[in-house]
């Protein structure tokens, strides 16, 4: 089995997810921030 | 300022300072000294990373543009966690397995000395400039809100940088920012709380939002795409991914940041730890800029919040038309606070027909508002050529020094000095690393000590040190110095990156190709910021295109003088 990286927090398995994961986070905030713009118009 | 302000502020700055000192140790060598022994965990880094981009005009600025042009800036940064994501990806572990002090050092390796000592001399020029007006902003938005001389601010703010970045090295620019960011955070969560608090019976958050909202002031997203509207999704993905990956990845400042990290790993985790957190941050700063504008539907604010410029005109000819503007806007104030009032009722029924129908009232006072204080602007350009006719970094601390609590008000003042402090002590840092490794230790003196090399770190920082103070001084006397030095980022970023692009990606050009490629694009986008072709966030994009683009072709039409050359095993 593959060792986890240290640098890493426990729920991460790779750098790529970590990547993905912030990818995600920027959409996700996109997302909100349009909601909000929508919902104050 | 109360004398309580003054002791929080002097308390503050003193204890931030001299933890910097403690903790930084003592420094035996320029490893120690540039890149503090390279021992940094991963929140260290992004918070100094963070501390390094977050100069005192993202305070004072970021809030006042929300008061006035709405949430939209934010779109700014949306490029920003995908350029962390490249940097991890390319930019960190090349410059951590060939443990370079500066990004510059790295074209050497991969083109020639010529190539190193160009992107070299741009970043110091560029920086250089650059930290004069990071002092000298502030400086003169915090000289007129304390009245207090600007040669006396300027030189408060430079000469406590120039100490501790002298005597603590890299480590004590780091441990000041850590602190520095935990305060910048904590008080601008209080302040704005206190904003909340500010507003009127019955008025709350919700309230605030929604009548900001009507106001046109809660336009975070904007789809459209407009090559000449700095702010809109696109121009912020596209441009702005260009421009943060040019800044963090070539501009030494940023480099010598996240070098500090005690394994690649550690490293890469400061820049997505900035990757998720920027945004939400520069969102919730604005957000206080959105809620001060709210506050000031209920309370008069002043017809122009730089009271250096009011104070000019009420000396001059004009002063009787400024003083019947100002009785006619606080007469449209007056009316507009009715109508505004009207708007919060009209939520409160949650009737659609009512709140439309208040919503369209408000829309006619504030523009007859706005009218009014257009004029008193006109009025202050006709009395003076050089008048400033945009407040916008006045609104925050005006609001601030007026209406927060004694104690909150030294400590709000202390964040402006410490975000000027925390990025001016990055780029001073940067400089002396820069001057000594890519020039004094390359060209100058090779052979040289590790003691030589290290005083002449400490030199070197002084010496840009009193030269940004000196570009911070002069740059009162021209104006228009201040907005040129402004774009001239803009104006270089893009080149280097284009450098950087062609040396990762494109093995198979060479220094040549890339060093005519570097100077011929640094003319065109010079020439299109120059006529003001396109937004200058866009000159990045095109800057470093250009490079690998020319690069290419000069690359294949060029003769190749040896062929076992072209590959220079990177």
């Amino acid at each position: 089995m593959k060792r986890h990286n240290p640098d890493l927090p426990s729920f991460i398995r790779n750098w790529n997810q970590f990547y993905g994961v912030v990818a995600a986070w920027l959409v996700f905030l996109i997302l909100v921030f349009w909601l909000i713009t929508k919902f104050f118009e | 300022m109360s004398l309580t302000d003054w002791i929080v502020l002097g308390t503050t700055l003193f204890v931030i300072v001299l933890y910097g000192v403690w903790k930084s140790g003592s420094n035996k060598n320029i490893d120690q000294f540039l890149m503090g022994n390279r021992s940094l965990p991963w929140y260290h880094v992004g918070l100094s990373v963070m501390a390094t981009q977050a100069s005192a005009i993202t305070f004072l600025s970021a809030p006042g543009q929300a008061y006035s042009d709405g949430m939209r800036f934010v779109q700014f940064y949306f490029g920003l966690p995908l350029a962390m994501i490249v940097l991890c990806i390319t930019f960190v572990p090349i410059f951590h397995r060939l443990k370079v002090y500066t990004a510059y050092e790295f074209l050497e390796q991969r083109f020639d000395l010529k190539t190193r000592a160009l992107t070299a001399f741009l970043f110091l020029v560029q920086r250089g400039l650059s930290t004069g007006v990071t002092i000298y902003a502030p400086s003169i938005i915090l000289s007129t809100i304390l009245n207090i001389n600007t040669t006396y601010t300027t030189l408060f703010i430079g000469g406590l940088v120039i100490f501790y970045t002298v005597y603590g090295g890299s480590k004590a620019v780091s441990y000041t920012q850590l602190l520095q960011m935990s305060i910048i955070f904590s008080g601008m969560f209080l302040a704005g709380i206190l904003v909340v608090n500010l507003l009127p019976q019955g008025v709350g958050f919700g309230h605030a939002l929604k009548m900001a909202g009507k106001l046109g002031r809660m336009n975070v997203i904007d789809w459209k795409f407009e090559p000449n509207n700095r702010y809109n999704v696109w121009s912020g993905l596209i441009g702005g991914f260009f421009l943060q990956l040019s800044y963090f990845g070539t501009d030494q400042s940023q480099v010598g940041r996240y070098l500090t990290g005690s394994s690649e790993g550690q490293s890469r985790l400061g820049l997505i730890m900035n990757g998720l957190i920027k945004i939400p941050m520069q969102f919730l700063i604005l957000l206080i800029g959105v809620l001060v504008f709210a506050f000031y539907q209920f309370t008069k604010p002043p017809i122009f919040f730089n009271q250096y410029e009011v104070n000019r005109i009420e000396k001059s000819a004009y002063a009787p038309q400024y003083h019947y503007l100002d009785r006619q806007y606080s007469q449209a104030f007056e009316r507009k606070k009715i109508k505004t009032n009207e708007l919060i009722k009209a939520f409160d029924s949650k009737d659609q027909t009512e709140i439309d129908r208040a919503q369209d009232a408000l829309k006619v006072a504030d523009i007859q508002s706005r009218m009014i204080r257009q004029q008193a602007i006109d009025l202050m350009k006709k009395n003076s050529n050089g008048a400033d006719g945009n407040d916008t970094n006045y609104v925050f601390l005006t609001f601030v020094t007026q209406y927060l609590p004694k104690g909150l008000i030294g400590l709000l003042v202390a964040i402006i000095f410490l975000a000027s402090m925390g990025s001016t002590a990055s780029a001073l840092n940067s400089l002396a690393s820069t001057s000594v490794i890519d020039i004094y230790k390359r060209i100058i003196n090779k052979e040289a000590s590790e003691k030589n090399y290290l005083n002449a770190c400490r030199l070197a920082t002084i010496f840009w040190g009193v030269v940004c103070i000196g570009m911070a001084l002069y740059a009162s006397r021209i104006g228009n110095l201040l907005e040129a030095v402004n774009e001239l980022g803009s104006y270089i970023y893009g080149t280097i990156l284009g450098v950087f692009v062609v040396a990762f990606y494109l093995k198979k050009i060479k220094g040549n190709a890339v060093f005519i490629a570097a100077a011929i694009t640094e003319i065109v986008v010079c020439l299109l910021g120059y006529f003001d072709v396109i937004a200058y966030l866009w000159l990045n994009a095109i800057g470093c295109i250009l490079v690998i683009i020319i690069a290419y072709l000069v690359n294949t039409l060029m003769p190749q003088k040896s062929p076992d050359l072209l590959e220079p095993g990177l």
